[in-house]
């Protein structure tokens, strides 16, 4: 009777046999070139022979993507503080400045709407036309029609220094207002302002879905921009697919 | 999309935060230790910083697969793969002797046979016409039929012909001890 252990031996030793035959395993570009079907095929054909060759690598081919992180207790989960240790090896490896965390962790964001809650303001906000309606305890803030480059097919390519802005110093607060083009095909947008000195990313919206009119806006509490600093403002377009981003619009505020 | 000219440090950390989990997962589902896969994962992450001026905008997380899927085939190139089925042995499980007991006399009728069987087993297997022979000896491997079509870019239906074409041929020439039994398929 042939047993388990007759087929192992039997398969290594056919698979050293093939290995003796065929030469080296594949390469990692004709592996992922077999994979998006490139291949013509006399090369599809030898590449079927040097993965059961080399079944390492068939199984390597096949093994699916995760769709999502590990949960605890599950193969493969990493905590936040892991996420976090590890970037910071991955700083130093890369050589990226280290201390100022640029992007907060996923699910923190600067909640301005609670600090604008303390205020109890709601804002409609209008521009050419629009009617602006206000319900707040604070004086009406600044309004501020952000400069961004035209955008051509979806993407932000011109190469001109972004248009800046400049703030009057220290209203209560600035409603941002940011137009778009009719047929930018974003469903939603996020902002995300920076600090141009530090690189230091002071706060950034949830997705925000544009106006009729293709705008959309944001309150910003005037104590986030300090004077005579230089801020960016990052516009993000998401389809569902994925986030590109989109522009860059500088502020500054006066002294 | 230039994602150096605009500000590519952000969109870097932020793919990082976003898709760290799923990479180092990726690594772990592979049967990677776990600080082999952090490594694995630093590097995708390493040739994601790297070519990040070649980024035009394709979805993220293709584009971050591809990077990963080419760490992971270059670190199997290297050898450093360990088969599926090796066993391994804990240095601190308490039932591992550091002096095993003396092995038992060979069987030599035993070895005899086994070896004659591998040899039939063998000289058959590589009659089997190409297809089939590459489907049996992935299956050997313990993958999946549908493992197999994916690796082979066949059809499952034509990974089952194949593998009952082949499990006939072999019972042909062999006998009832030309497959493998349920259990150890």
């Amino acid at each position: 009777m042939i047993t388990k252990s007759d087929w192992l031996t039997v398969r290594e030793q056919l698979m050293n046999e093939e290995r003796r035959s065929l030469g080296a395993p594949p390469t990692a570009d004709e592996l992922l070139a077999y994979r998006r079907g490139e291949l013509d095929e006399a090369e599809t054909e030898r590449m079927r022979e040097l993965l059961v060759a080399y079944p390492e690598f068939a199984r390597a081919l096949v093994e699916p993507f995760p769709a999502e992180d590990a949960k605890p207790g599950e193969v493969g989960y990493v905590s936040p503080g892991e996420i976090d240790r590890q970037w910071e090896r991955l700083q130093e490896r890369i050589g990226l400045p280290k201390g100022a965390p640029v992007v907060a962790a996923a699910d923190r964001r600067v909640t301005f709407w609670r600090v604008f809650a303390a205020v109890a303001a709601t804002l409609a906000i209008l521009v050419t036309g629009w009617s602006l309606q206000l319900a707040r305890r604070l004086e009406q803030p600044q309004l501020v029609t952000l400069g961004f480059p035209l955008l051509e097919d979806e993407h932000w390519r011109g190469s001109a220094p972004a248009p800046r802005t400049i703030l009057p110093n220290r209203p209560e607060a600035y409603a941002l207002i940011v137009p778009l083009k009719a047929e930018n095909p974003f469903v939603e947008y996020r902002l995300e302002i920076v600090d141009v000195a530090s690189g230091r990313k002071l706060w950034t919206t949830s997705a925000v879905q544009p106006r009729t009119d293709d705008t959309f806006s944001i309150v910003v509490p005037g104590r986030f921009l300090q004077s005579g600093r230089d801020y960016q403002v990052v516009l993000y377009g998401s389809n569902g697919k994925g986030e590109v981003r989109l522009a860059t619009s500088t502020v500054t505020v006066e002294k | 999309m230039n994602i150096v000219k605009n500000g590519g440090n952000e969109w870097f950390e932020r793919m990082y935060r976003k898709y760290y989990g799923r990479v180092y997962r990726f690594f772990r589902r592979d049967g990677i230790q776990d600080s082999e896969a952090s490594d694995l994962a630093q590097d995708t992450f390493v040739r994601l910083y790297e070519g990040m001026s070649q980024y035009r905008g394709e979805a993220e997380w293709g584009y971050l697969e591809t990077i990963a899927r080419r760490v992971l085939f270059n670190w199997i190139r290297k050898g450093k793969a360990v088969k599926r089925n090796a066993p391994t042995v804990d240095i601190d499980d308490p039932e591992v002797k550091l002096d095993p007991p003396a092995a038992e006399e060979p069987d030599y009728a035993e070895r005899e046979e086994s070896e004659l069987h591998c040899k039939q087993l063998r000289e058959a297997i590589r009659e089997l016409p190409t297809g089939q022979r590459g489907c049996q000896e992935l299956r050997m491997d313990g993958m999946s039929y549908e493992e197999i079509a994916q690796a082979l870019g066949i059809s499952l239906d034509a990974v089952r012909s194949r593998l009952r074409d082949a499990k006939k041929f072999l019972m042909e020439r062999l006998g009832d001890g030309g497959t493998l039994t349920e259990d150890q398929e």
